[in-house]
């Protein structure tokens, strides 16, 4: 079987996943034609290794991955203009994970841009996705201390940035 | 800092494909279960929304795959060329002309200085990480980054590598703090596993590949993995490179 995945299948990825991962992605770039790139570009990337997504029994996690990176080289690229979307405007009829709150979330996101890629990654694990400090120590190689205290930090930030809002 | 599964595991669940655990918890947890509801009702209008169509999607992402890629499918390898690394500061320097070329598989030692053997070349080595790495000592796991050369310049990058023809590179593996027992290797996407460090003890600080590599007419696209042993041989084989740093390698034309 090819290496690289059939259209077919690409196909099939994002009927099954494609909001899951839009969803995401809007939520970091908040905009439809950042967004609609960024998920191209995910999608090329994803062609290529075939191999891989077939023997995943759940690739959402992985795909997630590869949407983060694009949709942070959309960041990095665009780090000259603001975001087109304020945060208020961010239209998600999800909502937040049972375990993150709102106006934290919304804080992190709001300052996503002017973090460092690593920040972002752990940003996002930790007030978007509701993972643990130890599950985010063990996906990002790094202890469970130094986690703890770049979640702490990156909260710091979006707690001042929510009080100067307010 | 939360006692509910992961996002990803709740929209698995929201899929029908989640872990036994999630299952259990979203039956029992009425915040989770409103949570994946919401998924699930996005999901639907997301199915139903023309704008969102599969198919076009799809068109779009080839035409683009076809913008970026030139040629026919590529194909790439890497070949390895002899190396010495038993000087850290020569690490530095590329060696002009491979020794040998060697065939390095699973489960067989990197032994770049050997003499030719090479009935098959093996894979290129690269590597990538979530971010930038510090030029020095930093707290937090493996950090990895590339030194690739090509057309006699050199370039040194922590994010994903373009593997070209030609090209050679060295890997940097640093290290936080106290000693850590650390692999490394490139993962191609056939599954062939090509070690650029052997198992070995590492103090704090920066250390350099033994070997390094040069991708021959056909490179592959693949992964460098860089972790404890345990961690590695768990991606390698599950492909789920938690734990592991990790520098995905693309092959360009």
């Amino acid at each position: 079987m090819s290496g690289q995945l059939t259209s077919a299948e690409v196909e099939g990825l994002y009927r099954r996943y494609g909001f899951y991962l839009r969803r995401r992605c809007g939520l970091i770039l908040r905009d439809t034609a950042l967004v609609d790139d960024a998920m191209q570009e995910a999608f090329v990337r994803v062609y290529k290794h075939g191999t891989l997504v077939r023997s995943m029994e759940r690739p959402l996690k992985w795909l997630a991955r590869v949407v983060d990176r694009c949709a942070f080289d959309q960041l990095r690229r665009g780090k000259h203009s603001q975001m087109a979307q304020p945060i208020d405007g961010l239209t998600d009829t999800v909502g937040v994970h049972p375990a993150v709150s709102l106006e934290l979330r919304d804080g992190v996101l709001t300052l996503l841009q002017s973090l460092d890629e690593k920040d972002r990654q752990i940003a996002m694990m930790a007030f978007v996705d509701g993972m643990t400090q130890a599950e985010i120590a063990a996906e990002m190689g790094y202890s469970r201390v130094t986690i703890n205290k770049k979640v702490q930090s990156i909260r710091d930030r979006a707690e001042r940035l929510l009080e100067a809002r307010a | 800092m939360s006692h509910h599964p992961a996002s990803h595991r709740l929209e698995e669940v929201a899929l029908k494909e989640g872990d036994a655990e999630a299952v259990a918890h979203v039956a029992s947890c009425e915040l989770c279960a409103a949570y994946v509801q919401r998924l699930q009702e996005g999901a639907r209008a997301f199915a139903a929304d023309p704008a969102m169509d599969a198919a076009e999607f799809v068109r779009q992402v080839a035409a683009r795959k076809r913008v970026f890629a030139s040629g026919a499918s590529r194909l790439y390898r890497l070949v390895w060329i002899g190396a010495p690394a038993a000087i850290a500061a020569a690490i530095l320097l590329f060696v002009r002309a491979p020794r040998s070329v060697h065939d390095v598989r699973d489960g067989t030692s990197a032994r770049l200085t050997t003499p030719p053997s090479a009935d098959v070349p093996p894979a290129a080595p690269e590597r990538q990480s979530y971010g930038s790495l510090p030029e020095t000592r930093f707290k937090g796991g493996v950090q990895l980054a590339a030194v690739i050369e090509h057309g006699g310049q050199q370039e040194r990058v922590t994010r994903e590598v373009r593997a070209r023809r030609g090209d050679r590179l060295r890997i940097e593996v640093s290290i936080d703090q106290g000693q850590r027992a650390i692999v490394a290797g490139v993962l191609e996407k056939n599954g062939t596993w090509t070690p650029l460090l052997s198992a070995a003890l590492l103090d704090a600080g920066t250390h350099f590949s033994e070997q390094a590599a040069r991708f021959d007419d056909k490179p592959t696209d693949g992964w460098v993995l860089a972790g404890a042993p345990e961690d590695v041989e768990r991606a390698r084989r599950t492909r789920e490179f938690l734990g592991v740093a990790v520098l995905p390698i693309l092959a360009s034309p």
